[in-house]
C-alpha cells in the first residue's frame, strides 16, 4: 500500500507541476526577451558610494542616509519579466529598499514599490502583482534609505522571464518569506508572504491531494494492479499534504521567533514595551503618568487615529481613562471639569491656542487648559 | 522565586481540575490520563476566575494568596477524598497498556506526530513569553480591566462611556466593551498577582496552557469515543497545528481560543455521553456548556446549540423532528415579535440589521478554503461529512447529537455573517476567522468521529490486519 501511495503522490505532484507550468502567462512577443542580471560591474551607483568585492556591490549610504543604484536596461516590455530576484543585505536599524522604474508610456513619472527585504533572505518578487508594471521599461533602479554611512550589500539583482524554475522559486519564496506579526494576523492567516505571489498554498496543496487521489484511482483500475481501494492510502496522502503545509508554517514560526528573540530577549516587561512597535507612545505615556498628580484624576484621551488613541489609553491604565472609539475626540464640555487631564495623541483634530490657552476640538468643545507636556507623539493639558 | 510562583500559578488550575476529574472518571477508561488532565486544565482555567469572583464578593483582596488558598483548599479536599475513597474501595484491575501492542509503523507515526506537536508548543511558548501584549482588542477591552483590577486588588466596575461621563468616573472605569465577560482578564490578573507585578508577556501563559489542555482533552475524548491511538493522535496533531489556533497563542490576548476550547470540551463530552451514557461525561458537558457564556457573549449562542442536540438524543425519531420544527418556528416567532432594541448577550435586532448580504459569502469561503487558517481541514470536512455518514449507515445516529449542535452553530455562524451587520467582518476578513476559531475544534472532533468510523468500516471489509484504530474499545486500554 505504501508503494502505491508514494507512486500516486509522485504522479499527482508531476501533474500539479505541469498545471503550474501551463498556467503561466507569457504575453505575445514577451518570450523573446531573455533575463537581465546586473552585477557589481554593470550596476551604476548614482547616490552614495560603491565598492566591489567578490562580485558583490557594497553601497555606502550618503550623509542624508540615501543610496541609489541605476540598473541599465534596454527598452523591453515589462510583462517579459514577471519575476525580480533580489539578494540584498539591508543595513542594520530602520531602513527601506525601494524599486524605482520608468516606462515609455508614463515618461518622466517614476513608479515606486517598497520591497519587503526586512527578513534578509533573497527576495522573489512576482511583478505581475505590481499595478504599474506594464508598458515598456525605460529605466530601472533601486533606492535604499537608512542610517547615514551604513552599507548595503547586493549579491544579486536580476529580472527573470517566465519559466517553470522561476515560477516555482517565486512561489516557494512567497510561501516561506517572513511576514512579521501584524495586527490582522489575529483575524486570518493568508498563508502568503509579502511578495505578491499568485498562488495560495492551501488550494495548491488541495490540488496536489486531489491529483494524487485521482492518480491512485487510475492506477487501481489498470489491469495489472491487484490491490483494492484502501482509505488508509487516501488518509496517508492527506496527512502528507497536511504535514507539507505545516512545515511551511513551522518555518515561518521559527523565522518569527528569531525576530522576536532579537527584539525582546533579555528585557523586562517595561523595556519590551519600549522596544516594541508602540515604543514612542509608551515612552510618552510613561512621562504623562509621572505628570499626573492624582491617581483619581479623570483623563480624556483624544486622537483622530483609532489605533494610537486606543493604545495611548491602554498604556495609561490603571489611571481612570476615557477614550471613545469612533466618537468625537472630546466629550461635550459639561463633562470635563477643572483638574481633569486631556491627553492629545497625534494625529488629532485638536487645536491649542497658546495666546488664549484654549484647546478646541473639531466637534466644537472649547476648554481653558494649561499645557503640561508636549512631545512629537502628543501633548498633555490640565483643564483650568 | 518569581518563576516558581509563575509555575505554581499554572499548576494550580491543572491540579484543581485534574484531581477532581480524576475522582469522577473511572479507571480503565480509554485515554483516561489525557481525559483527566486535559479536561482538568480547561476546567481549572475556568474555576480559578470563579474563585476570584468569590474572593472579591467576600470583600477579600484579589491577591494571589487569597485565591490560591481557596484553590489549594479544594485541591487538598480532592486529595483527601481520593485517599479515603481509594483505601475503602477495591482497586479495579487495569487493562493492559496499549502502546506495546501497537505495530512499529504506528509507533513511529505517533512518535513523529508527537514530536511535531512538542516542537510547535515549544515555539509558541517561547514566542508568547518573549512578546509583550500585541493584538488590537487585547488592549482595547480585555487587558484594560485586568490592569485596573490587578492594581486595585478588587473587581472595580467598568461601565459604558456615557455612564462614566454621567458619574464623572466616580468609582467606575470605562473601556470600549465594558460588558464583556470577565473570565479572560481575571486569568491575566491571576498570573500577574502570582508574579507580584504587571508583566505584559507572562500574564498570557494561560493561553499556552489552554492549548495543551485542549489537545490532551481532544486526544482523551477521541480515545474514549473508540478511536484508535493513531487516529486520535493524527487529529490531535491536526487541531494543534492549525495556524489560526497557533496565532491565538503566539499573539495571546483574545478570548476566542478559550471559548473554542470550552465549547469543544462540552461537545466532546456531550457526544460521548450521548453514546455511552456515563454520568461523568454528562457532568463535564453541562459544566463546559454553562461556562461558554462566561468567556464571551457568543458563548450564550453556542450554549443554545445544545437544545436541538438534546432533542435529537433524548426524543425518538419523528417526535424529535417535530419538536425541532416547533423550536424553529418558535425561534422565528420570537424573532418577529422581539423588541428590536433589547440586547441579548450583547446583540439587539436593531444593531444586527437583518437582511441578506451576498458579498460576505466569498469572504467566508476564502477564510476556510483559500487562506491558510486551518490548513486543509475545510477540504477534509466537506469530504468526510457525506462519506463518513454514508459509511456509518445505521451507526450514524450516534453522531446525531453532536451533528445537531454543530449544524445549529454553523447555521448561527452563517446567519451572523450573511444576514447581519457583521458581514463586513467576513468581507474584510476580521471577525469571521476569530468566530470560526470558536467552532473549528468541535468540527475537528466531528471529522475525527466520521473518519474513524470510515476507516474502521473499510478495515472490516478489507483485511484482518491490525487496523489504524487499533486499541479502541475492544479490549479497553489505558495509557
Amino acid at each position: 500500500m505504501l508503494k502505491l501511495t508514494g507512486i500516486s503522490m509522485l504522479t499527482g505532484l508531476l501533474a500539479l507541476l505541469a498545471g503550474i507550468y501551463l498556467s503561466q502567462e507569457v504575453r505575445d512577443g514577451a518570450d523573446a526577451f531573455p533575463g537581465v542580471s546586473w552585477n557589481a560591474a554593470t550596476a551604476r551607483v548614482e547616490s552614495g558610494s560603491g565598492r566591489h568585492s567578490d562580485g558583490q556591490l557594497h553601497l555606502r549610504l550618503n550623509a542624508s542616509g540615501q543610496g541609489v543604484i541605476a540598473l541599465p536596461i534596454s527598452r523591453a516590455p515589462a510583462s517579459a519579466f514577471p519575476y525580480l530576484h533580489l539578494d540584498v543585505t539591508p543595513p542594520p536599524g530602520e531602513s527601506s529598499v525601494l524599486l524605482l522604474w520608468r516606462t515609455a508610456e508614463t515618461r518622466a513619472h517614476v513608479h515606486v514599490h517598497t520591497l519587503p527585504t526586512k527578513a534578509g533572505t533573497p527576495l522573489w518578487l512576482d511583478t505581475r502583482g505590481l499595478q504599474a508594471w506594464s508598458g515598456t521599461l525605460t529605466s530601472l533602479g533601486i533606492m535604499v534609505t537608512g542610517q547615514a554611512g551604513a552599507t548595503v550589500t547586493f549579491s544579486d539583482v536580476s529580472l527573470r522571464p517566465a519559466s517553470l524554475s522561476a515560477q516555482l522559486q517565486s512561489i516557494y519564496a512567497g510561501w516561506t518569506s517572513l511576514t512579521p506579526w501584524h495586527h490582522a494576523a489575529i483575524n486570518t492567516h493568508r498563508g502568503l508572504g509579502p511578495t505578491a505571489t499568485t498562488f495560495y498554498p492551501v488550494p495548491v496543496f488541495a490540488a496536489a491531494l486531489a491529483l494524487s487521489i485521482a492518480a491512485y484511482l487510475v492506477i487501481l483500475v489498470l489491469p495489472w494492479t491487484r490491490q483494492r481501494f484502501d482509505w488508509r492510502a487516501v488518509s496517508l496522502m492527506f496527512l502528507a499534504c497536511w504535514i507539507g503545509l505545516d512545515f511551511i508554517w513551522q518555518k515561518q514560526l521559527f523565522h518569527q521567533l528569531a525576530l522576536t528573540y532579537d527584539t525582546f530577549s533579555g528585557k523586562d516587561s517595561d523595556e519590551k514595551l519600549e522596544a516594541g512597535i508602540d515604543g514612542d507612545i509608551v515612552a510618552f505615556m510613561t512621562r504623562v503618568k509621572k505628570e499626573i498628580a492624582s491617581p483619581d484624576a479623570q483623563i480624556f484621551v483624544s486622537s483622530a487615529d483609532d489605533y494610537l488613541g486606543m493604545r495611548g489609553a491602554y498604556y495609561l491604565y490603571p489611571l481612570n481613562v476615557y477614550w471613545e472609539r469612533k466618537g468625537p475626540e472630546l466629550p461635550p464640555q459639561k463633562y470635563v471639569h477643572d483638574g481633569d487631564y486631556i491627553v492629545v495623541v497625534e494625529p488629532a483634530g485638536m487645536h491649542f491656542d497658546a495666546q488664549t490657552g484654549v484647546l478646541r476640538s473639531r466637534s466644537g468643545t472649547a476648554l481653558q487648559v494649561e499645557p503640561v507636556l508636549s512631545r512629537h507623539v502628543g501633548s498633555l493639558y490640565r483643564v483650568k | 522565586m518569581e518563576w516558581f510562583l509563575i509555575l505554581v500559578a499554572l499548576a494550580i488550575p491543572a491540579l484543581l481540575g485534574g484531581l477532581w476529574l480524576g475522582l469522577c472518571i473511572p479507571p480503565g477508561t480509554p485515554g483516561r490520563r489525557a481525559l483527566v488532565w486535559g479536561n482538568g486544565i480547561l476546567a481549572g482555567l475556568l474555576v480559578v476566575p470563579m474563585l476570584m469572583r468569590l474572593v472579591d464578593a467576600l470583600g477579600l483582596p484579589l491577591g494571589f494568596g487569597t485565591t490560591a488558598s481557596f484553590a489549594c483548599g479544594l485541591i487538598l479536599f480532592a486529595l483527601l477524598v481520593r485517599y479515603f475513597w481509594q483505601s475503602h474501595t477495591a482497586n479495579p484491575s487495569l487493562p493492559q497498556a496499549l502502546w506495546p501492542t501497537l505495530p512499529p509503523s504506528h509507533k513511529m507515526l505517533v512518535a513523529f506526530l508527537g514530536t511535531l506537536i512538542a516542537v510547535r508548543l515549544a515555539t509558541l511558548g517561547l514566542e508568547l513569553m518573549l512578546r509583550p501584549l500585541f493584538p488590537w482588542d487585547a488592549t482595547m477591552h480585555w487587558a484594560t480591566k485586568a490592569r485596573v483590577w490587578f492594581e486595585a486588588g478588587r473587581i472595580v466596575p467598568f461601565v459604558e462611556n456615557s455612564q462614566w461621563l454621567e458619574l464623572a468616573g466616580e468609582g467606575v472605569y470605562t473601556d470600549n466593551h465594558p460588558d464583556y465577560p470577565i473570565t479572560t482578564p481575571l486569568l491575566q490578573v491571576w498570573m500577574n498577582s502570582a508574579k507580584g507585578q504587571w508583566d505584559e508577556s507572562l500574564m498570557n501563559l494561560p493561553w499556552l496552557l489552554c492549548l495543551i489542555g485542549l489537545g490532551a482533552a481532544f486526544f482523551g475524548q477521541a480515545r474514549a469515543s473508540g478511536a484508535g491511538m493513531v487516529v486520535a493522535t493524527v487529529f490531535c496533531y491536526f487541531l494543534l497545528s492549525m495556524p489560526l489556533v497557533n496565532t491565538h497563542v503566539a499573539l495571546a490576548g483574545y478570548a476566542d481560543l478559550f471559548l473554542g476550547a470550552c465549547y469543544c470540551a462540552a461537545l466532546m463530552a456531550f457526544h460521548n455521553w450521548s453514546v455511552q451514557r456515563q454520568n461523568w461525561q454528562a457532568g463535564m458537558a453541562v459544566f463546559f456548556a454553562l461556562c461558554c457564556p462566561l468567556i464571551k457573549n457568543e458563548g450564550f449562542y453556542w450554549l443554545l446549540t445544545f437544545i436541538p442536540a438534546l432533542v435529537v438524543v433524548l426524543v425518538p425519531g419523528r417526535k424529535a423532528l417535530l419538536l425541532l420544527c416547533c423550536l424553529l418556528l418558535a425561534a422565528v416567532g420570537v424573532l418577529a415579535f422581539f423588541p428590536p432594541d433589547l440586547a441579548v448577550a450583547g446583540h439587539s435586532l436593531n444593531r444586527l440589521n437583518l437582511h441578506y448580504r451576498p458579498g460576505a459569502l466569498a469572504g467566508i469561503g476564502s477564510v476556510f478554503w483559500v487562506h491558510g487558517n486551518w490548513h486543509l481541514f475545510a477540504y477534509l470536512f466537506i469530504a468526510a461529512l457525506p462519506l463518513g455518514l454514508i459509511s456509518a449507515g445505521g451507526k450514524a445516529r450516534h453522531c446525531q447529537g453532536i451533528l445537531a449542535a454543530l449544524s445549529s452553530a454553523l447555521a448561527l455562524f452563517l446567519i451572523l455573517f450573511l444576514f447581519t451587520g457583521y458581514a463586513k467582518g467576513a468581507v474584510y476578513f476580521t471577525a469571521v476567522g476569530r468566530i470560526s476559531l470558536q467552532l473549528v475544534p468541535g468540527l475537528v472532533f466531528l471529522a475525527m468521529l466520521l473518519c474513524s468510523s470510515l476507516l474502521a468500516n473499510t478495515q472490516r471489509e478489507t483485511s484482518p490486519k491490525r487496523p489504524l484504530h487499533a486499541g479502541s474499545r475492544q479490549p479497553p486500554a489505558s495509557e
